[in-house]
């Protein structure tokens, strides 16, 4: 029966050649749309290298510090200093593993009598291995024996040691960054701008650096931020009690200032929406995402049902006859539904492909925003990141989403057609 | 005619009212994003306030005590000292025009002070910019004064001390900063001491996508220097080639002073972009979305009048065989449509009236409801639409038009 249906489809198809372009390309643009969409939230939402623990890491990429008991409206709002990281978030005990990660800075890096660059570097502990996983050319990471004493030690991408040193093959040699020696501990592959967290061209640890006398506001303020993977999601709420208490016991010490988070930690999703210290509004942002994706579906679901009804017409003497012989209401609307899912499902093909394609030839278009539109890197596209399962499962469930509610209508009244107008053509 | 045409759209209800129902949607969220697009383009479009034309900015950086190369035991005073030197060599280059020092003051920044200009009980508003600044700032980013006065004359202002003002700083006492001019004020919550204004200046805008009449500042002159400020320069018309690579070479030789050294330097249109980034992105969005809202208005009824023309044939030929030209059947055909869309208009105005009633749509002049850009935007995507209506109902129609009596009532 299903190879009936399935052949009778086919046939349609190829009698009303138009129509069938109309429908695909109407139907494919759609999904095509939807995808890109999906495709671009999941490339910084699911687990892909370096990131490869988003699903159970939280972040804190700001801190506000208000007077003892004053308003929340009235505070400084800034990332945070060593000191608050480390008491605050490197004291934590419930996690694996917490990192403190300077923002992205500008470097001028040079080789003595040699070439030089500029460069976005970041000032880091050895946490930050562990928590994210690179992909190492040459050498290692630096140590928790480098960072406790403070040595000059640095690792670089691909990029920068290629442009440096003419190979990724630098374990060793001298860089300069800002007129200071460093010692090339290892040699990363590029990492793509999308992973947000772990993106720099150049990883030094924060004691060899400046970023310890970088603070202010009684030195709760400076240009870190943390990063705390948990053993599990699961984890999360006895973390913010956890980080909740360690708060409190900071504020203590502090003489007329107090610090406070403003919902943070936040999970990846929270992460990616919060607008600088401003607390994220996620529903707002599913709701946005929601409504642009009904109108998407809606558009040319009516649009196709219109056109199914119409093909539906000419059938008319066809389904008159076929109820005449028995077949049922119920038999006639799988019908049309089948028949239409052929349709949408080839169109769904041509669309999630055509949203691969899109998102590799407007790479630049998609992803550059306000956040990376300064650094140097690349927002480069790995087939992990694209090619999740949840990527197919979303294009198929949008597609017969849209088989239902273009297909719906028609099928109804097909399956509640009179047999006597049906032959009759009326 | 018109008669005839409302019975034949009559027969069809059944499809015509998924073409309309089609038509109804797109209609509203055309309107909302013509609507967004439009708002978007007049903020653009309106006087910025200021010039980043061949402006550059030159970030410093100081070695720190692990540096070789640093010099220990550096004060203030000699620091301030190198900056001095620093923008004096600068200056001395023969492309540079103007070279400014600033604090959270360049245009498309994202740090900025706030401060308080009061005179007698008139308080400038909450988020008054402050932009502390030497007097060639106003030279690097050619501000002008509202009496006509040039960049020159308002450097010279800010060399006497006097500071300047945006001329909306009191736009809720709905009074002009330029009745002001000479007189004495309060700035930064100080009240021991007045400040004499220099000029009201043509509004300053934070950015393009923000309104003038909601961008507030005031400048005042910076006497210190520390590396933390910001460094500007504008290089002559016509001489900023390889200007940003030129420098980077002088930059070892000639600007290593002191524990200082330039650490980046960027053009001001770099800045821009990177800076505005978002509002871009979000344009580009909805753009993409309104191709996609045309495109299938054009195969919704590309496909539908492809169905009908072809149930019509023997009509058509009929009409043919009348008399009828093929001018008059396309034109019928065309008319079919955009009776629909034009059916539709009124309930979609009365949804967008709606919409902007409830404040969900785009922000300008301090609101979303404004008759006369509701109906212009409608009016947009009316046109926008009824364009694609005429191309897809084009395509089927002219293969009608060339319909044979004779063969199409073969069977009659």
């Amino acid at each position: 029966m299903i190879r009936l249906y399935f052949l009778q489809a086919f046939y349609h198809l190829r009698e009303n050649p138009i129509i069938t372009w109309v429908s695909v390309l109407g139907t494919a643009m759609a999904i095509c749309m939807i995808m890109v969409l999906v495709i671009t939230f999941q490339v910084r939402l699911v687990d892909c290298e370096p990131e490869v623990n988003r699903s159970r890491t939280l972040y804190v990429p700001y801190m506000s510090v208000k007077q003892k008991g004053g308003s929340d409206n009235e505070s400084a709002n800034s990332s945070m200093s060593v000191r608050t990281g480390r008491e605050c978030f490197r004291a934590l005990t419930t996690p694996e593993a917490v990192t403190l990660a300077s923002g992205v800075d500008k470097v001028r890096a040079s080789v003595p009598s040699g070439s030089k660059a500029t460069a976005d570097m970041v000032q880091t502990d050895e946490s930050f291995w562990t928590i994210f996983s690179f992909r190492f050319l040459s050498g290692a990471a630096f140590t928790k024996a480098d960072c406790d004493a403070g040595l000059p030690r640095a690792v670089l991408d691909a990029t920068t040691a290629r442009r440096l040193f003419g190979t990724t093959d630098a374990v060793g040699r001298t860089v300069q960054l800002n007129y200071v020696d460093y010692t090339v501990a290892g040699v990363v592959a590029d990492v793509s701008m999308l992973a947000t967290a772990a993106y720099a061209q150049i990883w030094v640890p924060y004691t060899a650096a400046g970023a310890e006398s970088m603070s202010w506001q009684n030195d709760t303020m400076g240009p870190m931020h943390a990063i705390i993977l948990a053993r599990s999601s699961a984890d999360f709420d006895a973390i913010r009690e956890e980080t909740e208490l360690l708060r409190k016991k900071y504020n203590d010490g502090l003489q007329d200032v107090e610090v406070f988070y403003r919902g943070q930690p936040d999970t990846q999703l929270a992460y990616l929406y919060r607008r600088w210290y401003a607390e994220p509004d996620v529903s707002g942002v599913m709701l946005r995402y929601a409504i642009v994706i009904i109108i998407l579906l809606l558009v040319p679901a009516i649009n196709l049902s219109g056109m199914t009804l119409s093909r539906m017409r000419r059938r008319m003497a066809e389904i008159g006859v076929r109820k005449a012989f028995g077949a049922t209401g119920g038999e006639l609307m799988r019908q049309v539904f089948f028949e239409n899912l052929v349709l949408t499902l080839l169109a769904g093909i041509v669309g999630l492909a055509l949203s691969y394609a899109a998102t590799f030839v407007l790479n630049g278009f998609l992803f550059s925003n306000s956040m990376n539109a300064s650094l140097s890197g690349e927002t480069a596209l790995t087939p992990g990141m694209l090619l999740s399962p949840w990527a197919f499962i979303a294009a198929f469930a949008f597609c017969l989403l849209m088989n239902v509610l273009s297909a719906g209508i028609p099928a109804w009244r097909a399956s509640r057609m009179n047999i006597t107008d049906a032959i009759n053509q009326r | 005619m018109t008669k005839k045409l409302l019975t034949q759209i009559k027969n069809e209800w059944l499809s015509n009212l998924w073409l309309a129902l089609e038509l109804l949607v797109v209609s509203v969220v055309m309107w909302y994003v013509v609507d967004y697009l439009y708002t978007r383009a007049a903020t653009y479009l309106e006087p910025r306030g200021f010039n980043i034309e061949h402006c550059y900015l030159i970030e410093l950086g100081e070695l720190t005590p692990k540096s070789p190369d640093y010099t220990p035991d550096k004060s203030r005073d000699d620091t301030h000292a190198d900056i001095a030197e620093l923008v004096e060599r600068l200056r001395r280059r023969p492309e540079v025009e103007a070279v400014s020092l600033s604090q959270n003051s360049y245009p498309y920044n994202g740090s900025n002070s706030s401060g308080e200009v009061r005179y007698d009980t008139l308080q400038s508003p909450g988020w008054t910019i402050r932009r502390m600044v030497t007097p060639d700032f106003v030279r690097v980013f050619r501000y002008q004064g509202t009496r006509g006065e040039t960049p020159e004359q308002l450097a010279e202002m800010l060399e006497r001390g006097e500071f300047l003002a945006s001329d909306n700083l009191y736009r809720k006492y709905d009074r002009k900063l330029t009745e002001f001019v000479g007189k004495r004020f309060q700035l930064f919550g100080d009240t021991t001491k007045t400040y004499q204004l220099g000029a009201s200046l043509q509004n300053v805008r934070y950015h393009d996508y923000d309104q003038a009449h909601s961008s507030f500042c005031f400048l005042a002159k910076q006497s210190f220097y520390y590396v933390g400020l910001e460094l500007c320069v504008r290089v002559r018309e016509g001489q900023d080639n390889n200007f940003i690579t030129k420098l980077k070479e002088d930059s070892e030789s000639q600007f290593r002073i002191g524990n200082l050294f330039i650490s980046e330097i960027r053009s001001f249109h770099d800045i821009r972009r990177n800076f505005q980034q978002a509002w871009t992105n979000n344009i580009r969005n909805y753009v993409m979305g309104m191709g996609f809202l045309l495109l299938n208005i054009f195969l919704g009824l590309l496909g539908t009048f492809w169905f009908r023309t072809q149930q019509r044939r023997s009509e058509i030929a009929l009409h043919k065989a009348h008399g009828a030209t093929d001018r008059a059947i396309f034109s019928r055909l065309l008319s079919e449509g955009l009776l629909l869309l034009a059916v539709v208009t009124p309930i979609a105005l009365v949804v967008d009236w709606n919409l902007a009633h409830m404040e969900l749509n785009s922000w300008r002049n301090d609101t979303t409801l404004e008759w006369d850009r509701l109906l212009f935007c409608a009016g947009i995507s009316f046109v926008l639409m009824a364009l694609m209506i005429a191309i897809g109902i084009g395509i089927p129609a002219r293969k009608a038009m060339k319909v044979q009596p004779a063969e199409a009532l073969h069977d009659e």
